[in-house]
């Protein structure tokens, strides 16, 4: 696919933007008909009462949707080691969870908010890392831990009532007055509603749909019980009835 | 061969350029409306003009499909011929050039205010456009060269019928009459250079045409010649372009006409641009001549004419366009390098000025975006570092707030 004119214009001006603080920057067309932002990046950070300074040698690659997708970023002085939250295929860098990507970066689709909010403080937890042997906000388990880990914490709820969340969002319905499945006897709309609203346009319903059903697939081998209609994404749910109905006709 | 793939891309980020560069096909329809506007206030029923049916045409760069936007704050200049049926023995060039501006002049006319200097100038009277328009018009008065003095040079009829005389204050006998034969300045012949020019660029008009007509899936008869550009026209118009930015309000800088004219000799109907361009700057060098001593960049259609004559009394008009052939020369033979390559957003900026710079690169840019060469060839640079103190870098406070935990699959 070919990016339309004023998008190539929209990156070249959010590079301009971006080199008012990282001078060391460039963007490139590479043969492969790739652009690529790449350079050193610097930063100085203040935590817990220590200035951090530090420098990485990156690559941030603009996806041929942008600004619809996130951008993606490589390390490229080997400085990080590749067992520190990397992806093992294609070596980028990984910033937060998908989900969280694709909310940091909604806020603002520019690189200067790519590169503050999401690539500046994974390098500097980094930094951090490298002297003290942990990261300086905590880090997501590998995997899927991770995943329900940073939708229990972002819903603020335990496991079970996370996926019940989640599946609504699978599901792609949630009537505004239906109670909210957290408990709180109140209706979605004046409980987790505004939450689920803030994701959903993020990704498509069937990337929930896949997070929650691995999630279910992890809770019955670890043989937990789940209140399974309330959690299921429908089609999980039918597909489980149907199944039933025909193992009890086979019975009788 | 990277070279090969190098000077493809240049090739077609020339084009872009050279797009940029151009006059936009709205203003070409408003040179047309002025100067036809102007030629029907001066033929109108009342005029002391109508019994000579004057013929307004376009001339220079408007006329050969050459001209380039201007730069920063100057503006279009359009000239045009305004052609009397009179002769040389019925007007003085006094008389002519006034009866022109009489009627411009005109209590009812809409030029009387926009006349500028009120005077006229040497040889035209100039109107100008309102403010937002940038644009202004050039009317010179003329009538036919009926002398037909330099058939014997052999000038095609065709082309030495279309000869004229346009008025020269600065010619001795302009209140008198006008000069006797040979050459001088009241002797032109625009649409006949027209002419010659198009017959240079014959064969690659032609394909331009045909290409437009099958992409329209029209007739080749319905394309008209300015609806497309030849390589010459392009390569012309980034060269005019280079010009300006170089010599930027240099008094002693390469004239239009003499790289037009030379780059037109030169041309051999390269169908590629960045070809052109390569072949077309050494060839305007050997087209220079040295008669006597004296520079000679001759006049295609009237041999007695020397484009160059200023070179004479001003040796830095000449060493400055040989300087500027050479320059173009090794830039255009470094942008197909790697090196160069990868840097050509850079060379343009520098000598074609940043704006129309990144407007090509742009245009290049968006077609070239997720399609890419099969063979593995150099990046261009789309956006150069600012490039930071080597000594003492400056290191970008961030304040991490709501921070994303990193996560790995």
């Amino acid at each position: 696919m070919t990016l339309g004119e004023d998008v190539v214009q929209l990156v070249i001006d959010q590079v301009a933007e971006v080199q008012a603080e990282q001078p060391d920057l460039e963007l490139t067309l590479e043969y492969t008909g790739e652009m690529l932002v790449r350079g050193t990046v610097r930063f100085s950070i203040d935590h817990e009462g220590r200035t951090y300074r530090d420098a990485y040698r990156v690559q941030i690659a603009i996806p041929p949707d942008y600004p619809e997708s996130v951008p993606t970023a490589k390390e490229t002085a080997e400085a990080i080691p590749a067992d520190f939250h990397r992806f093992l295929k294609t070596g980028n860098l990984c910033l937060a969870a998908p989900v969280e990507l694709m909310r940091v970066f909604a806020q603002n689709r520019s690189l200067l908010h790519f590169t503050n909010r999401l690539l500046i403080p994974y390098l500097f937890s980094y930094t951090y890392y490298r002297e003290h042997g942990q990261l300086p906000h905590g880090e997501l388990s590998h995997g899927l831990l991770g995943l329900l880990e940073y939708y229990r914490e972002f819903f603020g709820v335990g496991v079970i009532k996370a996926m019940k969340l989640l599946k609504l969002l699978a599901d792609a319905f949630a009537p505004p007055l239906m109670p909210c499945p957290c408990d709180s006897s109140r209706t979605l709309q004046d409980c987790h509603g505004p939450k689920l609203d803030e994701l959903r346009p993020l990704l498509p319903a069937e990337h929930f749909e896949a997070d929650l059903r691995d999630m279910i697939a992890a809770a019955q081998t670890a043989k937990l019980p789940l209140p399974e209609r309330d959690v299921m994404p429908k089609r999980m749910w039918k597909n489980r009835q149907k199944r039933i109905r025909k193992a009890s006709a086979r019975r009788r | 061969m990277t070279g090969t793939r190098n000077r493809q891309h240049v090739s077609q980020i020339l084009r872009d350029l050279a797009e940029t560069l151009d006059v936009p096909p709205s203003k070409y329809d408003e040179a047309k409306q002025h100067y036809q506007a102007v030629g029907d206030w001066l033929g109108a029923e009342d005029s002391e003009l109508a019994p000579f049916n004057p013929e307004i045409y376009a001339q220079g760069s408007f006329a050969l499909g050459t001209a380039v936007r201007p730069l920063g704050e100057d503006e279009y200049d359009v000239d045009a011929v305004c052609l009397l049926g009179l002769t040389t023995d019925q007007v003085t060039q006094k008389q002519l050039k006034e009866m022109v501006g009489r009627r411009l002049k005109h209590p009812g006319s809409r030029y009387k205010d926009k006349l500028d200097p009120n005077g006229g100038g040497r040889r035209c009277w100039t109107i100008q456009y309102a403010d937002g328009s940038k644009f202004h018009l050039d009317v010179l008065p003329c009538v036919l060269d009926d002398s037909r003095w330099f058939v014997g040079l052999g000038i095609p009829s065709g082309i030495v019928e279309h000869a004229i005389r346009l008025t020269d204050k600065k010619t001795p006998e302009y209140p008198t009459g006008w000069p006797a034969n040979g050459h001088d300045p009241t002797r032109s012949n625009p649409k006949g250079y027209a002419m010659w020019f198009k017959d240079r660029m014959r064969v690659s008009l032609n394909e331009a045409k045909a290409a437009l007509a099958m992409e329209k899936r029209a007739s080749v008869e319905e394309i008209e010649d300015y609806q497309v550009r030849t390589p010459l026209q392009r390569a012309i118009q980034i060269l005019k372009r280079h010009r300006d930015v170089r010599y930027n309000g240099d008094d002693d800088k390469p004239i239009s006409i003499i790289i037009t004219t030379l780059a037109a000799k030169a041309y051999d109907n390269e169908a590629d641009l960045y070809e052109a361009v390569l072949n077309i700057v050494p060839g305007m060098r050997q087209h220079i001549e040295q008669r006597n001593g004296v520079w000679w960049v001759e006049n295609p259609v009237n041999p007695l004419e020397n484009f160059a004559d200023k070179w004479q009394e001003c040796p830095r008009k000449a060493e400055l366009f040989f300087e500027w052939l050479d320059a173009v020369e090794a830039e255009y033979q470094y942008i197909i390098t790697d090196d160069g390559f990868t840097k050509v957003g850079t060379y343009l900026a520098e000598s074609y000025g940043q704006r129309d710079a990144k407007t090509a690169m742009t245009k290049y840019a968006s077609r070239q975006v997720g399609r890419g060469d099969a063979a593995p060839g150099a990046p261009v640079i789309l956006v150069p570092k600012r490039g930071n103190r080597v000594d003492e870098p400056s290191y970008t406070n961030i304040k991490v707030t709501e921070p994303s935990r990193p996560w790995q699959a």
